[in-house]
């Protein structure tokens, strides 16, 4: 994990960004899908922070991406507040949320953080029923900058494609911060980070509210694309789960791991679903499948996986090259 | 009306106490997370309707075939994953239940459709009056069917030689291992006990509650809830968890909206966790610590 390297992967990231900004000017359903992929990879870039560099396994990252999505849209339709400003108030509101929960749940073992983060967005969702917001949408209103409204997919995409830009590099720049090697200390053990002097809680909760801001702006404007907020939509446990199938994919801890991850499960996520519309529920069984082969085989995901894969095959072949500097070796936790 | 509502708790809280024993067991035997264990609930909900659909008999017959069955899954899965996963470490048990738990929900997606279902029978909608209370009959033999297996959990636990191997096991897993006793054995008898539980969880709710493929989520709220809130590794304390969990539903149904329920239930718990990290009767937290 040399520094340099790291930003030479977020380059990297970002000409993959470049190509899927070419590949959304062939078409308006090429657009919309890559304004998806780059909106999840946003999405799957704030669950790598806190669930792939500094350990705790979140599994709710849907509770701030439904709120800002929830709020900007509500926002706009009941005052006319521009999309922007609402989701700014939506990400102040998930990182509210975030503290309440990562004070209550950090401090006790990670299976308890786990299961809070999986159980509040469905608690959200039961609330927003409760109040009678089954359905908000957002008004049309034309082609309007200012209401974060486009006729084309293609400014959505640009808009992720920045942000998530940005995200990669601060991703490689925590690596050569002093929080960033925090994180993976206590990733790697977290009683030994405790007794070298690392204030554990804190950096678990920087790293959550890290993840709860990127996974709010990913709902933001996912919100501004699809319209129509649904509670069951946006705080669906799947939801929650394509965050983390997508960086187990393209390889947990790693910067490039949430654009490889996405570029590949949202395309094949979408057409799968097109493809099989009568037999509704494909597409999850495949996600579930993918997530055995994971949790079996491999715990930084699919892509470290493979490559180890061709390492051995290579090996086998008889071409004896120079070890790449693998992974960081992960020991289980006692 | 307050007794009325206190007594409804005590016969709702029944069923979610055995739900939370079923989860204490894998948690605290196998130190094994199941995320999929309320979908296994959902299982054999839909088991229950099959049976009934087939057989039309009394939906509380049923309930004996539904358990076994669900132990017979239990065995299957501890031979497929559970085994392999026990050394996996959490991260990857978690991940791969929650893939459990959608490929249960999908399958039910795909094979019986998103419409709930629900069964008939004389005992959901006819009650027994004592002094102006009145008690669900369908409620009234659950109460009756979670006390018998709480009681014969406690037995098999306590009573029994393997209830000695297993919580040998639990206690210290090495030891266990140098007196002779064959853990991996121990484990599979243990998840299929859990996942018993989980069917006689299922075959008592099917009889009142309607069941569709997303069921299960409104589960995992109360199998967090109850195994952590008794304190983990007390049986006891999972029984008077569930019954105040089952209170505290009714009683915000009773004054709030049946809607809000399981969300009341959770700010409580996530209150009450501030306080006492360690459940009512739990010693510390440091106990099951489980790191991820």
């Amino acid at each position: 994990m040399t520094g340099t390297g790291s930003y030479r992967a977020a380059l990297v990231g970002c000409a993959l960004l470049c190509l899927g900004g070419l590949i959304a000017t062939t078409s308006e359903t090429n657009a919309r899908m890559a304004a998806m992929a780059a909106v999840w990879g946003l999405m799957a870039a704030g669950w790598n922070i806190v669930s792939g560099y500094a350990g705790p396994l979140s599994l709710g990252q849907a509770a701030f991406f439904g709120l800002t999505w929830f709020l900007s849209t509500l926002l706009f339709i009941e005052y006319d507040l521009t999309p922007y400003l609402g989701i700014a108030i939506g990400v102040v509101a998930s990182l509210l949320l975030a503290v309440v929960i990562g004070l209550a749940t950090l401090r006790l073992s990670g299976l308890y953080f786990a299961l809070a983060t999986l159980t509040i967005p469905l608690i959200m969702g039961t609330l927003t029923r409760y109040f009678d917001w089954f359905e908000l949408t957002r008004p049309y209103v034309g082609e309007s900058a200012r209401h974060f409204q486009f006729n084309s997919s293609l400014p959505y995409y640009v808009t992720a494609a920045v942000l998530l830009a940005a995200a990669l590099f601060f991703t490689a720049y925590l690596q050569r911060t002093r929080m960033g090697r925090y994180f993976v200390a206590i990733r790697e053990n977290e009683r030994a980070a405790e007794a070298s002097g690392i204030p554990t809680l804190r950096y678990k909760l920087y790293a959550f509210l890290i993840a709860a801001v990127m996974a709010s702006l990913a709902g933001g404007i996912y919100g501004q694309i699809a319209f129509v907020f649904t509670p069951e939509d946006a705080y669906s446990p799947v939801t929650s789960i394509q965050a983390l199938l997508i960086v187990l994919i393209g390889g947990a801890g790693t910067v490039l791991g949430p654009v490889i991850g996405a570029a590949l499960v949202i395309p094949a996520g979408q057409l799968t679903a097109e493809h099989f519309s009568h037999l509704p529920g494909l597409d999850h069984l495949a996600y579930a499948v993918v997530l055995l082969i994971v949790a079996f085989f491999s715990r930084e995901g699919l892509y470290p996986l493979l490559a180890r894969g061709t390492e051995r095959l290579g090996q086998l072949l008889g071409r004896r090259r120079p070890r790449a500097p693998a992974a960081v070796v992960r020991k289980e936790g006692p | 009306m307050l007794v009325q509502a206190l007594i409804n708790g005590v016969l709702v809280g029944a069923v979610w106490a055995v739900l939370g024993l079923g989860k204490q067991i894998v948690l605290g035997v196998i130190h094994f997370v199941n995320f999929a264990h309320g979908h296994l609930v959902m299982l054999a909900m839909y088991l229950g309707l099959l049976y009934w659909t087939i057989t039309h008999a009394d939906p509380f017959l049923l309930l004996p075939l539904v358990v076994v069955s669900l132990a017979l899954i239990g065995w299957v899965l501890d031979r497929v994953m559970v085994r392999r996963l026990v050394d996996l470490g959490d991260r990857s048990q978690m991940i791969a239940t929650l893939a459990l738990a959608l490929i249960i929900e999908n399958a039910a997606l795909l094979i019986a459709g998103p419409e709930p279902r629900s069964v008939r029978s004389w005992a959901s909608s006819s009650a027994l009056e004592i002094g102006g209370v009145f008690l669900n009959w369908a409620q009234l033999i659950g109460l009756g069917i979670a006390v018998i297996a709480f009681v014969g959990t406690w037995w098999l636990l306590n009573r029994t030689p393997l209830g000695a191997m297993i919580r040998a096991t639990s206690q210290n897993r090495e030891s266990a291992q140098y007196m002779g006793i064959d853990i991996s054995r121990v484990y599979g008898y243990a998840f299929a006990l859990s996942v018993s539980l989980a069917g006689v969880v299922g075959a008592i709710l099917i009889v009142s509650t309607p069941v569709g493929p997303q069921s299960a989520w409104s589960f995992l709220v109360l199998m967090f809830v109850v195994p952590v809130l008794g304190g983990l590794g007390s049986i006891g304390g999972t029984a008077l968890a569930g019954v105040i969990v089952g209170m505290l539903q009714v009683l915000s149904t009773e004054y709030l909206d049946i809607q809000l329920q399981n969300a009341v239930v959770y700010a409580a718990f996530l209150a009450f966790l501030l306080v006492r990290p360690q459940g009512i009767f739990g010693r510390s937290t440091d106990q099951y610590r489980v790191s991820v």
